[in-house]
Formats: structure tokens, sequence, C-alpha cells
């Protein structure tokens, strides 16, 4: 499936379980061109085996399950009093509800155009 | 480092002037420290900052160390002395260590800000997305 209809991007979403289906989606659609500031060419890095929307989009949701991961287990290091610098914390859950937020955002947007199908007159 | 990479390489300088913190700190809390002339003395650390390996960011290449000879001073009355009466101190200036920790501090609050910044910005991003 080359361009997938937004049907395909919701069981992308829906194929996640629990919290890692709400915390997903990271470098969706042409945000991937931001991956790594040196080479990877800008907006031309829309090409090769991740231009089908659902692999990146699933892609993505597996980068944003990571920093939750990485944001909780800091957050387990402050009450453990292990952590050596309160920053990190702040910073991997900023980073984290950052990668919620665009989840929601691109989730939303998903579903609206699913709806706005099934609204059509046949 | 995945999305949102300004993010992720200020927090490598956070974590770079953290350390810098930490070894200015503790040149200063050993700045008087006195030793036997037949021991080194204690050896200011500076933090080597270098590019990331994958190439976003800064890290922590290593750690260089001072004079150990440091230096020598005539404390007959100390009881660290030897028989002529030196003892060896390290060789660390305070004004020298003060107008590091500055640098440090405000390093750490550039890098903090960068992040506050990248915050906003893609916070506005998203916000564009949800319209």
């Amino acid at each position: 499936m080359i361009m997938t209809s937004p049907i395909s991007a919701i069981s992308a979403l829906s194929g996640l379980s629990g919290v890692g289906g709400v915390s997903g989606i990271g470098g969706a659609g042409g945000v991937g061109g931001l991956d790594g500031l040196p080479g990877a060419g800008g907006a031309g890095a829309v090409s090769g085996p991740n231009t089908d929307f659902a692999g990146m989009l699933s892609k993505g949701l597996e980068s944003v399950q990571a920093s939750q991961t990485k944001a909780s287990d800091l957050a387990v290091q402050v009450a453990n009093g292990t952590l050596q610098d309160p920053a990190q914390y702040t910073m991997a859950s900023t980073e984290a509800a950052l990668g919620l937020q665009l989840t929601m955002a691109v989730r939303n947007k998903a579903v609206e155009a699913f709806q706005e199908i099934m609204r059509m007159q046949a | 480092m995945s999305i949102f990479n300004a993010i992720g390489t200020a927090a490598s300088g956070v974590t770079v002037y953290r350390k810098y913190l930490d070894a200015v700190s503790d040149n200063i809390a050993n700045m008087d420290n006195v030793s036997k002339t037949s021991e080194n003395a204690f050896q200011a650390r500076y933090v080597i900052a270098q590019q990331a390996q994958d190439g976003n960011g800064v890290q922590v290449g290593g750690i260089a160390l001072g004079s150990a000879e440091g230096v020598l001073s005539y404390e007959p009355d100390n009881p660290m002395a030897d028989t002529e009466g030196y003892v060896r101190r390290p060789d660390i200036d305070l004004g020298s260590q003060m107008a590091q920790l500055m640098m440090a501090q405000r390093a750490y609050q550039a890098n903090l800000s960068v992040v506050d910044r990248a915050r906003e910005s893609y916070s506005a991003a998203i916000q564009l997305g949800k319209g």
C-alpha cells in the first residue's frame, strides 16, 4: 500500500496497545525530515521504505513510546534520589509530553479524515 | 535522537555544563588542601568538551588534571611540614575558578533556555496541526 487511506492510519494507531497507542507518533509524515540534522536531506527524506504512511506512523509511535519510557525511568530515579541532574528529568518529560501532543494531533486528524469519508454521499 | 532534536542536543549541553559545574565545585572545595611534600598536591579537574559522536550536541571527552606538583609553601608550624618547613598546596586560583563557575552557570542556563524555546516552537507547530 503506497498511499494508504486515513482508515489504515487509524488502524495503525489502534494496533498499538494501551498507553503506547496514545503516547506515540514521532516522525510521522513530513516530520521525518527533521530526523538527524546532518545529511538526511530535509524534505526529501520522505522516500525509500518509509513512504508508507502507516509504517512511518508506527515508527513514530515507537520513538515516542521510547521517550515516555525514558521519562518514567527518570521519574523513578527522582523518587529514589539517584538522579544526578534534575534538568534531565524535566527535559525528558517535556519531550514525552510534546510527543504525546503530536500523537493526539495526528490521531485527531486521521479520525477527522475518516469521518469526513464516512459522511460522503453515495 | 529522534524527533524534537533541538531538545536532545540542548540536553547534551546541559549535561556537559553540569559536569563542568561539578568539576569547578570540586576544585573550589579542595582549594585549601595541604599535603606533604612527599605526596602529590590536589590536582584541579578540567572537563574536556567535544562534539558528540553522533553529531548531535556535545559530550564530555574526558577529564584533564592540573599540576600534581602544586605550590610549595613555607609553613614550619604546619604539622604536615617537612624538615625544611614546606608543605604542598594545590595550584588553584580562586579568581579563575569563580570566572569558570560563572561561565558554567550561564552556559547551563543558556542550554536550558534553548530547551524552553524549542518546546515553545514545537508546541506552536503542533498547535498548527490541531486547527
